[in-house]
This record gives C-alpha cells, structure tokens and sequence, in this order.
C-alpha cells in the first residue's frame, strides 16, 4: 500500500510544471549536440582529459547544479534546464537562476527557445551599471626591472565604455592567487601545485596603473579587442557567474592570470580556442599573440613606466639644464634658486622615482616643496611623451621570439675537431637572443638539452644541460644603485679538459655591479661569486671555489648584438698552489625574423694546471623559436 | 535595503615579488578545500554575497565601508588612490590624474588643471579626504562643475 503511495506522489511530481523545465521535450539527439557543443563546454570549463573524458577547471561546488556536472557536460545540461525557473537560497535571499547564471540564462533561453518569464536581478544589473561593459581590451604588463621571474608579464582585461574619455576610470579584470605571503619557497611550490585558490577581482584601471607604472616601473601595453557590444556583455554575464558561483585553483604553469582571461573571452566566441595549452603552460606574452593570429586586436598602445618617463625627461635637458639638475640632485643646490621649471620636472620625477623604489608612502616635505615651487613658476611642459610611447613600441611583445627554442649548429673544436650539435631549450631568454619587448638585462633559461655528433671520431653524446640559468642586471645609474646577481644549476663536460667522458654538474651563484654607457647599447658587468662543480672526469671528483663572471654586452639593435662573458673559477680542492680554470666566451647573435636567428659563437677554454694548453670551439648555429 | 560591501584584498600577480598592496583586510570569504556540506554552505554564501566590483587601493583606505552607489564616494575614492600622482600633477598643470579628478567632478578639463595650478597652495595633500575638500573649495570660488 506505501509503495502505491509512494509511485502516485513521484508521479505526481514528475508532471507538475513547477518543478522547472520540462526536459523530457526536448530530444536526447538535441540535448546530447548541445552539451558536447562549444559553446556549452566552455561556459562551464570544461576541458578534455588524456583520457577522452570531460572535466571543468571549476572548482566551487555550487558552479553545477549536477552531482556529477564537473564530470559530466550532458547531465549538467539536464540539470541547468530543469532548475532554470527555480531559485537558490543565498544569504536568507531567494534568487534565481537567471540571476546567478546570467551567460547561460541568456544562452539555454536562446538555444532552446525556452519561454521563460524575466527576473529583476538588482545586484547584476546594478554592477552592469558600474561596470558599463561595451568594448573589452587586454592589458599587458611588461617586466619588473632587476626581476628576472616577472620576465613572464602578467595579463588582465579591461572593461571599456564607449569613448567618452573616462578610460581611466574604467573597470579591470584580474585573476590572481589569493595567497598571504608574496615570495618564498612555500608560495613558490604552492604555487606550482594548485595549492592557491585564485579569484577573480575588479579594479578601477587607474588602481592598476599606480600597481604597475608607477609602483613597479612596467610598462602597461593595452590590446583593444574587437568584441561588439553584445559580446561583451556576454562576457561581463559570465564573470559574475564565476565570481558569484566558483572558485578555480591557481596552477603557476597553466590555470595561471593569462589562462583564465582566455576561457572567459572564450564563452564570447566558442569557435575560437584561446585557452590551449602549449607545452603544459601558458604564457602571458603568448595569450597575446594567440590573440593577434585569431585577428582579435585591432588596436594597440603603451603606457611607458615611471622609470623610462623619467629617464626620457632627463634626457630633454640640455647641458646647462642638466649641470643644475644634478647639483639639485646631489643637494648642493637649493630648490627655491631653479627658475627653470623644466629643470624641476625632470627633479620631481626623480624623486617621484626614488620613492617608488624605496616603497614608502610617506609625505616627503622636499617634494612637497618641490611641488609648491613648481606651482608657482607656472605653465606646462610639454616633454613629447608621444614620442617615447612611439619608442616603446618597438618593444611590443607581439613581436618579441617564442618562449622555447631548437638549435641546430656546426663547429670545430680544437681536440675533438669537427662536430654537428643540437639543442633544445624550453624557455626563455638569454644575452644572446634577440631582445624585441625582452627586458634588455634578464637572462633566464631553464630546461636546456643539448647533443653533439662528433664527425671526424665518431662519437655521440649527451653534451649539456641547463636546470635553470638565471642573470639579472641592473645598470647604475647616479644615485640608483641596485645589485647584479645571478645564480645557475647545469651540468656540461669540462671543457677545459675537452673530456667527452662524462658530465660535471655545477651550482654557480654570483652579485656584483654592472654599468652601461649610452642607454643600453654597452653594458659591462662584474660579478663575483662561488661555484661548485662535481664530475668524474675531474681530478678529485670535485671543484669549488670563488668564481668571476664579468663581460660586456653590446646591443647594436633590438635583434643584433654581441656579448663577452669571461669566467674564472679558483679551484680550492686541489694540491696545486692557485689553481685557475677560465672560459672566455664569445657570440654574435644576429636576428633574422621572430622566429628565427643566427648566432656565431667562439669560446676559448684553459686551466692553469695545464700550462700554454687551451682548447678553442667555434661554431655557427641557426636558431628557430617557437 | 541595507548593503554591506565588505573590501577585498586584491593582490598584485602571482609574478611580483616586491610587498602586495593589502593592508591587512581579510576577504570577505575564507576559501576551503573542505567539502562538508556546511563548509561550502559557509563559502557560498559569503562568495555569492560580496559585490566583487571594487577593489582597494594600496593601503590608504583602509577597511572601510563605503556606500559605493553614491557618486560622492566615487571622488573620494579616487582622491585616496591616486593622491600621490594627484599631488605632483596638480602642481605640474597636466596630466591623466588630473583630469581624471575633473571628470569625477564633471569639470571642464584645461580649465580645471589651470585652476588647480595657479591655487596650488590651497590644496592639501595630506590624505584623500583633506585633498577632496580642499580642491572641491577652489573649485567653487573658481570654476563651474556638475558634480559638486
């Protein structure tokens, strides 16, 4: 008797049209073409496993309304349709679907031409309002001077409203790791391995041109993309859903900022795939090229940052002008006896400068006097800020070389005579790359094989390895003094032995100074340092000692250029009195396109133990970037 | 209707090493890798409550409360942002922030920064507050704009 009870009321249910959508309507064919479609699996991110299966990036528990919806796009479908006129209790609020899932409303009403009565979701249309969504631009930010891991940029959207000049006032979107310390070993492995939750946040645009300007002197290039309004909107719609709805683990190398602005522009355009992964990362400088070669941008501009706008300023003065700033500069002149208010300005953005860099926030009664004087002298000047952006835009990262590199090279080695080599490198960027939007003094390289066929004596081996090679310069300037330091885990064959017997592992850390005459074009630098090196084919197993690194740098465009590297190790570890080991090394990179380049490469290898012995390679290598 | 807009802290990217711009407020929703029903209740909850839309600005602020659908917070919002840049601009006579000041107050942008330059011992730059009132003073003796 329960039983019949029990069949009567589930009957019951299932034929009360309260109890949402009718899903049994519409076919399985149709159902099954749309939970596969596009359009659908990038709306919940969903992304396809090594198995053939579906999974969503999503995180959040309340993001599918299906038990099984991370897993499963049909049955999620089934359950959004069939909860699409229903409500949620959120914080004591009854709201409805529609205005938690504003994107896939508007779509499952399209697609199936569901007819549904129309909600006033306040909260929703009330952050429309503010956020007035009807063009959308990528902002990319460009490295972090003397850090050689922002080398990666970051990336974030902007929400522009029509041209009414209120772009400054316009709202931005970040994805960031939602961490509480900002460095170490902990956030880095954390990091790495998805231990962050990462959010979605808003900002007024001019928060972040403080951030990245003026706070960190990066260089803020914006795309404009060309979603038509309605696009846009689509895309404002399906950010509030995931910020009111998920949360998504941060994944340094692939779920990371660049990534997850890409599956959000996705949902706009679901037959344009923005979010594939490369290698298993995703890179900020590659989301916008991704954009450019699926003809998003059509337009593009820089924001130079506070340490480029200053050191332009600087060098509009002429001689006299100049002599007066540096007096001012050294506190040998007061403020009050410039009249020259261009003179001031170039003062004030140096000090403005200086106080960036220091990162207090304290009101400075010199500036501010600075500032009262310069009030009162009047008029503006005008320092042709154009022109520097024109300049800046021959770093646009559109052009700038892939992140990982294949070589193929021959050369001669004094012992081992002729050879072919080949190596592959995963990332990123080294002195002998050519430069484009690089930052001019950052050398990382990590992830680096390389292999060698010697031809005359038949033999092929493994020749080298990079872990991770890191070299960070920072030219001086007067008064802006900061370290040179770089630090490297590799293993590679003595070749001051010119052994092909075995590899030697080294660990190699160094500080020091570096310098530059005329902006950039040569730049020396000294670095001493320690290095420890273990192999087989040394005398003792091991060396170790204090170390030189010091060499020049010639950049004759932003695609050409040379460098000189010599290193000295003094070997502690053995009985002869100062044992030395030197390398002096040479290369001629030559750009050819932004994908390719030639370098020319001569390095001389000794030690002092084997005395008027050196051995010598050179070699020409062609290089394709990827 | 009461609104309650909790801030958000709002770090900078993953990438930078230098100190985040938070100033110690929490978010308004403790993220949990616990899948209890009430923990993700708990998560929910809070997440689907705060309005994401505005963010904090690097420290001067502070946890404040503001109601953010009046245009008069909007100023003062950007006052406290940006009161550094605002600081030397206005003494230059020129720039983004400056006339991004005179848009939020619905001034006339030359003549603004004209204004600001030639009263700039009127205005004080101790903090955005102090700096909002100051500016919105010589503003009334001098010029004539919509949104004050």
């Amino acid at each position: 008797m329960q039983s019949k009870y029990i069949i009567t009321i589930f009957l019951l249910l299932n034929s009360l049209p309260i109890w949402g959508y009718n899903v049994e309507e519409i076919s399985f064919k149709r159902l099954e073409q749309v939970a596969y479609s596009p359009a659908w699996l990038k709306l919940l991110h969903y992304r396809k496993t090594l198995l053939g299966n579906y999974k969503s990036d999503a995180d959040g528990d309340f993001f599918f309304w299906s038990s099984s919806g991370k897993i499963d796009p049909l049955q999620e479908l089934k359950e959004n349709l069939a909860q699409i006129d229903q409500h949620r209790i959120v914080e004591q609020k009854k709201l409805p679907y529609q205005c938690l899932f504003p994107a896939r409303y508007q779509f499952l009403k399209k697609e199936f031409q569901l007819d549904l009565k129309s909600e006033i979701c306040q909260e929703l249309e009330w952050w429309l309002d503010r956020l007035a969504p009807q063009h959308i631009s990528m902002i990319y930010s460009s490295a972090y001077p003397n850090n050689p891991a922002s080398i990666f940029g970051h990336t974030f959207l902007k929400f522009n409203r029509n041209n009414d000049g209120r772009q400054f006032q316009d709202f931005t979107v970040d994805f960031s790791a939602v961490t509480n310390v900002s460095s170490g070993v902990i956030f880095a492995v954390k990091g790495l391995l998805g231990g962050y939750y990462g959010q979605f946040s808003t900002k007024p645009y001019y928060v972040k041109v403080n951030e990245y300007v003026y706070g960190e002197s990066r260089d803020l290039w914006e795309y404009e993309l060309n979603y038509s309004p309605e696009e846009t909107k689509f895309i404002a719609f399906h950010l509030w859903e995931l910020i009111k709805n998920t949360v998504f683990e941060y994944y340094f190398f692939d779920e990371n900022c660049s990534y997850q602005l890409l599956t959000l522009l996705e949902v706009a355009r679901p037959s344009v795939t923005l979010s594939k992964l490369q290698f298993f990362y995703t890179l900020p400088p590659e989301t916008i090229k991704r954009l450019s070669s699926n003809k998003i941008i059509f337009k593009s501009s820089v924001r130079p940052s506070l340490r480029k706008q200053f050191i332009w300023k600087k060098n509009k003065l002429n001689s006299d002008q100049y002599k007066k700033y540096s007096l001012l500069v050294g506190n040998q002149l007061d403020v009050q006896e410039i009249n020259d208010p261009k003179v001031l300005e170039v003062f004030i953005a140096f000090t403005q400068y200086k106080q960036a860099e220091s990162e207090g926030i304290k009101e400075d009664q010199h500036l501010k006097e600075m500032l009262v004087h310069r009030a009162k002298l009047g008029g503006k000047i005008d320092f042709e800020i154009e022109s520097l952006e024109s300049e800046t835009r021959n770093e646009d990262p559109l052009n700038s070389h892939g992140p990982s590199r294949v070589s193929i090279s021959v050369g001669h080695h004094t012992q081992n005579k002729d050879f072919v080599s080949s190596e592959f490198r995963l990332g990123l960027h080294s002195f002998n790359d050519q430069q484009t939007s690089y930052p001019s003094h950052a050398h990382m390289e990590y992830g680096k094989l390389s292999v060698r066929q010697l031809i005359q004596k038949k033999k092929f081996y493994f020749d080298e390895y990079t872990l991770v090679d890191i070299m960070s310069l920072y030219p001086i300037l007067p008064y802006d003094f900061d370290k040179s330091w770089g630090i490297s885990v590799k293993g590679e064959r003595p070749n001051d032995l010119a052994s092909t017997s075995s590899i030697s592992h080294s660990f190699q850390t160094n500080v020091g100074m570096s310098y530059s005459f005329s902006p950039k074009v040569i730049t020396l630098f000294l670095l001493p340092g320690f290095k420890g090196e273990i192999g087989n084919s040394i005398n003792k197993t091991f060396r170790y000692g204090p170390t030189i690194k010091a060499g020049c740098l010639f950049n004759l465009s932003r695609t050409t250029g040379l460098s000189i590297e010599l290193n000295n190790l003094l070997d502690l570890n053995h009985n002869y009195h100062h044992h030395y080991i030197h390398s002096f090394k040479n290369t001629i990179f030559w750009g050819i396109n932004s994908k390719s380049q030639i370098r020319l490469i001569y390095d001389i290898y000794s030690q002092s133990q084997l005395e008027n012995r050196f051995y010598s390679e050179g070699k020409l290598a062609f290089d394709l970037y990827f | 209707m009461i609104k309650l807009i909790a801030f958000f802290l709002f770090f900078s990217s993953f990438y930078v090493i230098a100190d985040d711009s938070s100033d110690g407020c929490g978010l308004g929703w403790q993220v949990t890798k616990n899948k209890t029903f009430s923990a993700t209740t708990t998560r929910m909850t809070t997440n689907a409550f705060v309005p994401p839309t505005f963010g904090m600005t690097s420290g001067t602020i502070g946890c404040e409360q503001h109601g953010l659908a009046k245009k008069e917070a909007e100023q003062l919002y950007y006052a406290n942002a940006n009161i550094q840049n605002l600081s030397v601009e206005l003494a230059l006579g020129q720039g983004e922030y400056v006339d991004g000041l005179a848009q939020v107050l619905g001034c006339d942008v030359s003549a603004f920064s004209a204004s600001m330059q030639a009263n700039y011992p009127h205005i004080s730059t101790v903090n955005g507050q102090s700096l909002l009132d100051s500016v919105k003073h010589v503003v009334k003796q001098n010029l004539n704009c919509n949104l004050i």
